[in-house]
């Protein structure tokens, strides 16, 4: 059964260790035990091979090799007390002492004696893959003192130090210049989450208020159709994040902008605590792993609890998270291959709390919370075959479950601010209506309850074809989300928005979504003379089913094909050095498929009221509203497609490295909530047509004379209208430590140039200054111009630190500095080139038109000054990072962000833009534990 | 016990020395010499003022300086330097088509700097007359809270008084909402405040001439909603008697059918409850409709916002010379121009002194009494400065 080369080894092992237990035989004349056991490594919990294992009596000295899976006999031994210890420059154990009168099993726990320095990052490092890619570990995290993922994002190039701010949705937007605008959500919803191989998915995110509250406190909380909120995912079970900027392998699916891998913890740990502590938050964390004796198994248990508010100084508004996870890995391993089970239970749980401030509510009543759980099982299982020569080199299955409880309670007190009609008609029609109460305390629970059942199998092959090394991937993905919510429940008499056209919906009416995927790809490596090649070209096709036939998207499969390539070149050398250089360019599509809002809007109302009839006599009071809804569902809608195409050049001479990346990314299909106007008749009752002072019955809504009226009212439905057009260049240079003071120099940043357009004519309604005949609305206007500005940034992070483990101190020291901002807004005349009457027919928009009194409102006026390019100079700011160890088992570190800064006034079109003086600096400390 | 002596001393001396230091410092107030200039209202002929006073208040401090002028020629005038509003008023004979005529004269700067040794003061003077017929008798903006402390908003209301002799009718009248805020002062362009206000809301009363008459000395209400507000909010009031109402948005449109309502011209008249907002009455020219007066009245007005980007925005004009009668509305705290022309309204009034005050809610600025005649008429004041003519935060007059 054993193939050459394993048979090979386990001769080698055999001669080795007679060769050393040999001796030892012939002096110990009396054997009484035979002395065996394991090796684990302490890192990652697998047993520790070819290690030199040495077990002393007095002045005997005995030896063995651990083996495969760790293992190491001694073989039998004199009776004695033996002191077991390992020999190596790379590994230590404790020493462990053993009394031996009969067969006996030791384990020993061996770890790494020491990373070598060159090795310790603090900052990102780019990955030496087949993309644009940064790799966030352990100690760079531990350095930056994160509180949530979203500080992470500072060690990209194009990041920087930002201050927390936790009591709103954080956003993650890749490789971009400028501000978020509510149509470009795409940045980050188009940017996959993976969590050990798993998706979070927010497809089936349904938590909003937004219509439901006159002035939504969930506002800037609302992640629906946003992705992820990067808030609510702790760092201190991370073990390693990999944040593919460039084009991700076909493996990876249903994203446009990027991919966060993120790698957790597995194996053995020591007992680590964590404690942080800044002016908005307080963060304690605890996390330990275990190896299961004696099975190669290992458990890890992770705890963490966040609190924090707005503002140091504010106490109304706070957010509370508590992740929770527990995670086991189980391997088997034999000679031909290697099975790896995993399981995981994860529960989290975040609490968004706001009071009303006295001063801008009624405090006895006022309240908001919104609280999310969520529950994520995952499972996968993992069979490596070591087989030589197997063109199955590996399989792997993962299942997730996740199932969150979404909660949403507010209460408001409710104050009429005058004689207020309530519409509230669930159906299209006319309608008698009442008055709403006069005050109220309205109540709105919004309850979401997704459920995301995600399911992966694939299979790695490998073979070689002449030159050539094949690494193929093939697989398939399944991701089912539902939600089972009962949407947002209220007393429909006691509306929380009175004046607002919303009704509720349970989410549970919705139906599920069904996403299924296949891919396949190809990495090829060969060698021409020196220059060694690696190209992975791969197509995945994903595609909706058992969707209704209405929508365009059912059914049909949207292919992403994805290249990429590396050539690295034979070294060249350069004086006493060798210079390294790997060249590589990418292309490929990536689609991300609309969420369950987005195919499945709420339903849009419109209320018009025909009649109110006021009387004094509240017993005569008469209203009339007729009520219209608009599914609000675009059947054209399709996924989002980001088009990228990457060079990248990576430079390295003797330890100093640089890489460069030079991408365009073209995305024209992005999600965005576009007006649709109709026109609605409805009738205008004539208060005067009864005799208000005589009556003596009240009048019926028929009683009243009407005429005839119509106008223009809009909704929004989502439509692919947003273009998102990237490109820059990434750069990242990286000295080797320098000997004596172990500084490294770190330089990294990046040029952005983003164009955010609109890329549908835009329809715009009058003002609703415009009165026509005491009628708003009668008109509205085509613009053709792209809606839009280019948003650009160059800037640079230097930062250098020096890492002293004989003192046990890593001090840093971080030079953030943004060169310039730019900004530049698409030119247009402001002139409509269409108009539509009420009759709905389409006129051009001519001179004539500009002399109407009314039509001349629908022009814009808009002048040079307003489409010139604004440069905001230099803003400078420079943090210090300073953790110092205590023997290996406790740390102390401390950060001041903004300690300095540099951000000089500057002028635009003659006027004084002030910004320098306003920022204060942003410190914490925290202190970590290991035991 | 000498320890203690000797403490006292040395801090008797170190007093003694910073305050010698202080008054040091406080000995040198600049002065500037203002040379002045008056530019009597063009078309006016052998114009001659006299009994004038010229009031310089210097913003900082509050304090007033006032010198008198006799004659035509302005006196020497010397003040320390600040920034200074100056009032002035006096009498005024001139000619006009070969008739003499004796009348009021005043003028009006603002935000006028007077540092550097010698400032030139220009400031152009205008009539005004002191028998204006219907003025704004009270200005309800804030509307009231409930007993929650929420606000509401249904029972503002404008109050129209005639002041003078004969029965003057309310038919066309307008009432229009300053587009502009008087807490932010900004460069339009082009500046029409001179000749005619920007309103932003507009309303006008219905009528063919004759059927809203107001008699001497009575008043009209037109109220936001003409209902009984108590039964909304136990602390607001009975509207139900009010003359007019205001047409307002979709489902706060509520309609008393027993009180005629005004006619929109532009937006909704929703008016702004901290009183960053001044108002209008006046009334187009004989034979405009409203279709005519918005097809000729509009402009389109930029500024310069704080980022140094231009905004465009489309509004109305209503010359000042159609205007009847205006009222400026600010926040001490906030203050910093007038909306209309000063030949309109020179000065201001106000509910609430910072802004957002809670203690604005239920008050209301009234024009005080001037005289009562002996047949029980009540003359209010009407000087053309509301900070005078005005009771600021005074209890609406409609609240029992």
């Amino acid at each position: 059964m054993f193939s050459n080369s394993k048979r090979h080894s386990i001769h080698l092992f055999f001669t080795l260790s007679l060769l050393f237990i040999a001796p030892a035989y012939t002096i110990a004349q009396q054997t009484r035990g035979v002395l065996s056991g394991r090796l684990w490594d302490k890192e990652n919990g697998r047993g520790a091979d070819s290690i030199l294992v040495i077990a002393q009596k007095d002045s005997l000295q005995f030896r063995a090799y651990s083996a495969n899976g760790g293992r190491f006999s001694f073989g039998p031994l004199p009776s004695g007390t033996y002191k077991v210890s390992i020999a190596g420059m790379l590994f230590k154990a404790p020493v462990k002492t053993v009394h031996l009168h009969k067969d006996q099993q030791v384990e020993l726990t061996v770890e790494k004696a020491l990373q070598t320095l060159q090795e310790v990052f603090i900052t990102a490092s780019e990955a030496r893959g087949m993309t644009s890619t940064s790799v966030i570990d352990r100690r760079a995290m531990q350095h930056l003192q994160p509180s949530s993922f979203t500080d992470l994002l500072e060690l990209l190039p194009g990041g920087r130090s930002k201050d927390p701010s936790l009591t709103s949705m954080n956003r993650i937007r890749l490789r971009e210049a400028g501000a978020p605008e509510t149509d470009y959500d795409i940045s980050s919803l188009g940017t996959a989450f993976l969590v050990d191989g798993a998706p979070i998915n927010t497809t089936a995110n349904l938590q909003s208020s937004s219509v439901y509250i006159a002035s939504d406190p969930n506002q800037y909380r609302n992640t629906t159709n946003r992705g992820v909120d990067m808030r609510t995912l702790s760092t201190d079970d991370i073990e390693k994040v990999e944040i593919v900027r460039g084009i991700p392998s076909v493996e990876y699916g249903d994203l446009t902008s990027g991919l966060i891998k993120i790698e957790r913890k597995k194996g053995y740990t020591p007992f680590t605590a964590r404690m942080k502590t800044d002016g908005f938050s307080k963060l304690f964390a605890l996390g330990k792993g275990f190896n299961v004796p004696g099975q190669d198994m290992s458990v890890n248990v992770d705890l963490g609890f966040l609190d924090s508010k707005s503002k140091p100084t504010d106490n109304f508004t706070n957010y509370k998270r508590i992740n929770s996870s527990i995670r086991a890995e189980k391997r088997w391993e034999n000679s031909y291959r290697r099975l790896k089970w995993s399981g995981s239970f994860d529960y989290a749980t975040t609490v968004d709390n706001q009071r009303t401030d006295p001063d801008n509510g009624y405090a006895p009543v006022d309240k908001f919370r919104s609280r999310f759980n969520r529950y994520v099982f995952n499972t996968s299982l993992k069979n490596e075959v070591t087989r030589l020569g197997a063109l199955v080199k590996s399989w792997e299955v993962n299942t997730q479950v996740d199932y969150q409880r979404d909660r949403m309670d507010v209460t408001k007190w409710v104050q009429a601010r005058s004689a207020t009609i309530l519409a509230n008609a669930l159906t299209e029609g006319e309608h008698d209506a009442t008055f709403i109460t006069p005050s109220y305390a309205a109540e709105l629970l919004v309850d979401g309850r997704p459920l995301n059942a995600f399911l992966k199998a694939k299979m790695n092959l490998g073979f070689r074809t002449s030159a050539i090394t094949h690494d193929v991937k093939l697989g398939l993905e399944t991701n089912y989300s539902k939600n089972f919510g009962k949407g947002q429940i209220y007393d429909l008499t006691y509306p929380m928005n009175p004046t607002g056209s919303a009704r509720p919906r349970a989410f549970d009416t919705i139906p599920g979504m069904l996403n299924q995927s296949f891919f396949a790809e190809d990495m090829m490596t060969f060698n021409v003379g020196r220059h060694k090649v690696a190209t992975a070209a791969g197509l995945r096709g994903m595609s909706l089913l058992a969707m209704d036939r209405q929508y365009a998207i059912a059914n049909k499969i949207y292919l992403d094909p994805r290249i990429n390539t590396r050539w690295t070149l034979p070294g060249i050398r350069t004086g006493q050095h060798t210079l390294m250089v790997t060249l590589g360019a990418g292309f490929g599509l990536h689609t991300k498929m609309p969420t369950l809002d987005m195919l499945y809007p709420n339903p849009k109302y419109t209320d018009i009221v025909q009649l109110n009839f006021y009387h004094n006599n509240p017993d005569y009071r008469k209203a009339n509203v007729a009520t219209y809804v608009a599914d609000g569902i675009n059947y054209h809608l399709k996924p989002a497609v980001n088009r990228k195409l990457e060079f990248n050049g990576d430079f390295e001479l003797n330890g100093n490295r640089l890489s460069l990346t030079y991408f365009h990314e073209k995305l024209t299909s992005g999600f965005r909530s576009a007006s649709r106007y109709r026109v609605l008749d409805y009738k205008i009752y004539d208060n005067a047509s009864v005799d208000a002072p005589n009556l003596t019955a009240p009048p019926a809504t028929s009683d009243f004379d009407y005429r005839d009226a119509r106008q223009f009212f809009s909704y929004s439905v989502t439509a692919n209208g947003s273009a998102l057009i990237k490109e820059g260049i990434e750069f990242q240079f990286v000295s080797r430590r320098l000997t004596g003071i172990n500084t490294r120099f770190t330089v990294n940043g990046a040029w952005f140039k983003t164009n955010y357009v609109n890329s549908f004519p835009l329809y715009k309604g009058i003002s609703s200054n415009v009165i026509i005949d005491g009628k708003q609305s009668q008109y509205i206007g085509v613009y053709d111009y792209q809606d839009g500005a280019y948003r650009g940034q160059l800037n640079t992070n230097l930062t250098v630190d020096s890492y002293l483990p004989v003192l046990g101190l890593t001090v840093s020291a971080s030079l953030q500095n943004i060169w310039f901002r730019m900004e530049q807004y698409h030119y247009n005349n402001g002139t409509p080139v269409q108009y539509m009457g009420i009759d709905g027919i389409l006129h051009p928009y001519t001179k004539e038109s500009l002399e109407d009194p009314n039509l001349v409102w629908l022009k814009e006026t808009t002048s040079g000054i307003l489409f010139q390019k604004r440069l905001v100079p230099i803003d400078l700011q420079g943090n210090v990072k300073v953790t110092k160890e205590f023997k290996k088992k406790a740390a102390v570190s401390m950060f001041v962000n903004r300690l300095f800064t540099y951000t000089p006034d500057y002028v635009f079109n003659n006027t004084i833009n002030r910004r320098s003086g306003f920022s204060s600096p942003y410190f914490g400390m925290e202190l970590n534990l290991n035991f | 016990m000498r320890q203690i002596k000797l403490l006292l001393c040395i801090l008797a001396v170190t007093g003694t020395v910073f305050t010698t230091a202080c008054k040091k410092d406080g000995l040198t107030i600049r002065q500037s010499a203002v040379g002045l200039t008056l530019t009597p209202p063009a078309g006016l002929q052998n114009v001659r003022t006299s009994n004038v006073v010229l009031v310089f208040k210097e913003s900082n401090s509050g304090v007033d300086s006032t010198f008198h002028m006799n004659g035509n020629t302005p006196p020497a005038i010397t003040l320390p330097d600040g920034s200074y509003e100056v009032t002035l008023e006096g009498d005024v004979e001139y000619e006009l088509d070969d008739v003499k005529y004796s009348r009021k004269i005043r003028g009006h700067k603002q935000g006028v700097a007077v540092s550097g040794g010698t400032v030139t003061l220009d400031i152009p003077l205008f009539l005004y007359d002191e028998t204006a017929g219907l003025v704004f008798k009270e200005i309800f903006f804030t509307g009231t809270v409930t007993p929650e402390g929420k606000q509401y908003n249904g029972d503002k209301y404008f109050i129209i008084y005639n002041n003078s002799e004969d029965t003057l009718y309310a038919d066309g009248l307008v009432i229009a909402e300053a587009a502009f805020l008087s807490t932010t002062k900004r460069e339009y362009d082009p500046n029409v405040m001179p000749e005619a206000f920007t309103p932003g809301a507009m309303v006008m009363i219905p009528g063919k001439g004759t059927e809203h008459p107001i008699y001497p000395g009575k008043q009209i209400v037109v109220a936001n909603n003409a209902i009984n507000h108590k039964e909304y909010n136990p602390n607001s009031f009975d509207l139900r008697k009010s003359e007019l109402e205001l047409t307002l948005l979709g489902s706060i449109n509520v309609d008393n059918p027993e009180v005629p309502d005004l006619v929109n011209m532009n937006g909704f008249m929703t008016m702004h409850n901290r009183g960053f907002k001044s108002y209008i009455v006046g009334r187009l020219p004989e034979g405009t409709t409203i279709d005519k007066y918005k097809e000729e009245n509009k402009y389109t007005y930029s500024y310069i916002q704080t980022n140094g980007t231009p905004r465009y925005v489309d509004g109305y004009k209503f010359p000042n010379s159609w205007i009847i009668d205006a009222v400026n509305l600010s926040v001490p705290a906030v203050f910093e121009w007038i909306l209309t022309a000063p030949e309109l309204d020179m000065g201001w009034t106000y509910c609430g002194k910072v802004d957002s005050d809670d203690g604005r809610y239920g008050k209301s600025v009234r024009r005080a009494v001037l005289s009562t005649n002996p047949d029980g008429r009540v003359i209010l004041k009407d000087t053309n400065n509301s900070t005078k003519d005005f009771e600021a935060e005074a209890k609406p007059s409609l609240m029992q």
